[in-house]
């Protein structure tokens, strides 16, 4: 302290305090290089604080807050700023990259995105641009005079009342005739009106049918004309020369499905996993879609020749190539490459007539017909491996899993079959009408029928475990089943969702207090012998359960806990769902009911249901769909049952079935149509795991 | 009875079960043995740092350590809250730089329990807040080109303007 002359001057001054502390610092540094330490600095600038009037203080302490703060995350070792990152959802992750340099360095680490991916379940696919080896084409599909016979339409007596289908027969004969006159996809689209409900008065498509172009049709219209003008309107989309060149050279029919491939990506990219996912669900939310069909009415040429009841996406595990199989009233079932839109093989020959429903898992696939017949088919060896002929009518329904095929009947039965010979296992015979729609689960079979009861079944043992009446006014005619959770489609025009153990779910029906999340119990005394706990699992794990139907057996009912974590983890209805959904996509407004927001939250379900019966229903992560007869297709909000999405404007006849992956939903009916709504136009899916 | 000696040649003297919640000082003590009485140094940690993290220690000693294996099995259903106890949030209630040190502290000690409530804490400081509101937090510069942040605003946008 010999300099003291010059620290008086500097600090006793008390104008200084004035300025801005940094604009004194060539004295005060040299001043302070003359202090022997830190501790020696904090004791003499103590000192001199301690001396200053109350006021001064507060103003100090006001201009010293901002030195205080710092980059806590960024100073840290890295692997905790990433503990630290892993606590945040995605869209707080995504700000914190934007914050500077080293923050993007931390909030772009894969291992957070994985880890983000993982808790949704969203999995790296590497991309590969292989096909399925090219099958050899069987059957001789059907013959034209088919089709005009009575058929079940995949539907027992729905109501027991009789509908009359068989309408439109003679209607659809002439068109098809007409139809068959089109020799190209495009002409036969627009032709027989497709796109007539959302094109009306737009004078740009109706042009490019005249000239035969594929003109881009402007991107504000959500329907586009297959094919979807991608080169125009995704410059991005130049890399699908290059990256479908077998597609390209032997078809010249463009890629059904827009979505872009690049064949750069070589590591995992969960960042670009994530945030292509949150865009797809965004874009479902938004009704953001390319509507495109894969068949029309006689197109193409090796196309269905009537109406088609059934579909499903499959993924083969081999070549990871998605595939779409159709069953139709033509009597066969065919399988579509959704790259090129054509026929890859026909499966023909068996049925003796319509092919209600198909199942496909694992290289096999499992149709079931009006002629009482389910088939099963090795679909690596191209050839039948069993045929199954007990249902004494027309089989409606039929799924399959690696344990146990189930099959339903207008018969009023359930029949289950244990692979690998498919040997008979049991035949389930409690509904007072046909069983319209059958889902599995590995213990449990859960069936529909037109009596309007849901009835659960055991399927080790074969006992009838509940039976949920009263949920539904008319038939059931569609079913869906993850567990806990059953989706029903109903003849009265309705879907409910509920969870087997507590009732707890939704319904469209006004009938059912539906905004809440929770449904309003008032089932039949039949219907509630569960004492609606709260949460299920402890209500079922301790059995509190009184079984006030006598068909009730507690000790049957059984599921795997795994499942159970599962679900109840990563799946809440009520208050928490309202949560997850922000969680899910970075705001709240979801529920909001309408879609997209064209309806106020207090119009409740008023031009959003379902104008017909449900005839399909299906569940997926975040949303469930349903197909109708009013030729519309719906996406619900699967915890809180509002409308999210309305699909309409595809087809021209009932739909009868649907099936849906993150990417797109496609959907068949009585029009012969089957429509591919894209949700992932422009986007490179080829990452995904569909 | 324990004696640990910090950086700024401190001594504190604690019970063994509350020194042992750190693993660190655990491993210690299993190697040295149990009749040294000599004072464990933490050269990494200040003797401010350390009395607040012995109030932690203190606070929940006796409650069960994590496993060696936690960190994968628990992770999920860990990974998504960021819920922190009452008492737990009191006591985190610093400044930064006490934050900060009391993470570090948590890493090098290796206190598991603490190092997570300090990360969640400086996470739930950095939900809801748009990178510029961050920035003034945490006083930090923005250090981007203009093409380097439009870039990562394209690679970030998620919900597609309509």
């Amino acid at each position: 302290m010999n300099n003291s002359p010059v620290f008086d001057e500097g600090y006793n001054d008390e104008d200084v305090s004035n300025q801005p502390l940094q604009t004194t610092p060539s004295k005060s540094i040299d001043l302070l290089s003359r202090l022997s330490s830190a501790q020696e600095c904090e004791d003499l600038a103590y000192q001199l604080l301690a001396s200053l009037p109350r006021a001064r203080l507060a103003t100090i302490q006001r201009r010293l807050a901002p030195l205080l703060q710092f980059d806590v995350v960024g100073s840290l070792p890295a692997e905790v700023s990433l503990q630290i990152f892993s606590y945040l959802p995605f869209p707080a992750l995504l700000n914190s990259a934007l914050v500077c340099r080293r923050w993007t360095i931390l909030a772009n680490d894969q291992a957070l995105w994985k880890n983000l991916c993982d808790a949704r379940g969203w999995s790296w696919r590497q991309p590969s641009f292989k096909y399925p080896p090219a099958f050899t084409q069987s059957g001789l599909g059907a013959s034209p005079d088919a089709w005009n016979d009575s058929d079940d339409e995949g539907m027992g007596d729905s109501d027991e009342e009789a509908e009359e289908e068989e309408v439109a027969d003679t209607l659809m004969m002439s068109e098809l005739d007409a139809a068959k006159a089109e020799l190209t996809m495009m002409h036969a689209e627009l032709d027989s009106g497709f796109a007539s409900m959302s094109f009306a008065g737009d004078e740009q498509v109706i042009a490019s049918t005249s000239s035969n172009a594929f003109a881009p049709v402007p991107s504000r219209n959500r329907v586009s004309v297959y094919p979807p003008p991608i080169n125009k309107v995704y410059s991005s989309t130049k890399k699908l020369a290059t990256a479908r060149p077998r597609a390209a050279a032997r078809h010249s029919a463009p890629s059904l499905l827009s979505s872009v491939s690049s064949s750069s990506s070589s590591k995992p990219n969960y960042k670009l996993l994530h945030q292509t996912q949150i865009k797809l669900q965004k874009r479902i939310l938004t009704s953001s879609y390319r509507l495109s069909a894969l068949q029309t009415r006689g197109a193409p040429t090796n196309s269905h020749t009537n109406t088609i009841y059934c579909l499903q996406l499959y993924t083969y595990p081999s070549s990871g190539a998605q595939v779409l199989f159709t069953g139709s009233r033509d009597k066969t079932v065919r399988e579509w490459n959704l790259s090129t839109g054509l026929v890859e093989r026909v499966i023909g020959g068996i049925h003796t007539s319509s092919v209600l429903s198909i199942c496909v898992n694992n290289g096999i696939l499992a149709s079931a017909g009006s002629d009482r017949k389910v088939v099963v088919w090795d679909l690596e060896r191209n050839k039948v491996m069993k045929v199954i002929s007990d249902h004494e009518d027309s089989v409606l329904c039929v799924r399959f899993d690696e344990k146990r095929l189930v099959s339903c009947s207008k018969d009023r039965t359930v029949r289950t079959y244990l692979f690998p010979d498919l040997e008979p296992q049991f035949v389930l015979s409690a509904h007072r009408a046909a069983v319209n729609a059958v889902s599995i689960s590995k213990t449990l079979i859960v069936s529909g029928s037109g009596d309007r009861s849901i009835r659960l079944w055991d399927a080790n043992t074969g006992k009838s475990l509940r039976t949920f009446e009263n949920h539904h006014s008319r038939g059931i005619a569609s079913i869906d089943f993850k567990p806990p959770y059953v989706l029903s489609g109903s003849s009265d025009k309705h879907l409910r969702l509920f969870d087997i153990t507590t009732l707890q779910g939704w319904s469209t029906s006004p009938d059912h207090d539906t905004l809440s999340g929770s449904v309003s119990h008032g089932l039949g005394s039949q219907a509630a012998p569960f004492p609606l706990p709260s949460s299920f699992v402890p209500a079922f794990l301790s059995q509190t359960v009184t079984a006030g139907n006598s068909e009730f057996q507690p000790t049957g009912f059984g599921f795997e806990p795994v499942q159970h974590n599962n679900v109840n983890t990563t799946f809440a209805f009520g208050q928490e769902g309202q949560a997850v959904l922000c969680q899910t996509c970075g705001n709240s407004g979801l529920v909001t009911l309408g879609g997209g927001g064209r309806q106020g939250p207090g119009n409740v379900h008023k031009n959003v249901l379902h104008k017909d019966l449900v005839r399909s229903v299906a569940f997926g992560d975040e949303f469930v769909l349903s197909g109708s007869y009013d030729l519309s297709i719906k996406v619900w909000d699967r915890r809180t049952g509002a409308l999210v999405a309305d699909l309409s404007g595809g087809h021209t006849g009932r739909i009868f079935c649907i099936g849906f992956d993150c990417t797109k939903v496609v959907s068949c009916g009585e029009d012969q149509r089957i429509c591919i709504w894209d949700f992932a136009h422009g986007f490179d899916t080829s990452f995904i795991n569909l | 009875m324990i004696v640990l000696k910090t950086s700024d040649n401190e001594t504190f003297t604690v019970e063994r079960d509350v020194a042992e919640r750190s693993v660190l000082i655990k491993n210690m003590l299993d190697d040295i043995g149990e009749n040294s009485e000599q004072a464990i140094p933490l050269p990494n940690v200040n003797s401010s740092v350390l009395k607040k993290v012995l109030e932690y220690c203190e606070h929940h000693r006796g409650e069960p350590l994590p496993a060696a294996d936690a960190d994968t099995s628990q992770d999920d259903t860990r990974k998504r809250t960021t819920d922190i106890s009452e008492w737990d949030q009191k006591f985190i209630t610093v400044d930064q730089e006490m934050l900060f040190e009391i993470i570090l502290a948590a890493n090098y000690l290796d206190i598991k329990s603490l190092l997570d409530v300090g990360c969640k804490t400086v996470a739930n400081m950095i939900k809801g807040k748009t990178p510029e509101e961050i920035r003034k937090l945490f006083n930090i510069v923005n250090d981007f080109t203009p093409e380097e942040e439009a870039q990562i605003k394209k690679e970030n946008e998620w919900a597609e303007d309509r």
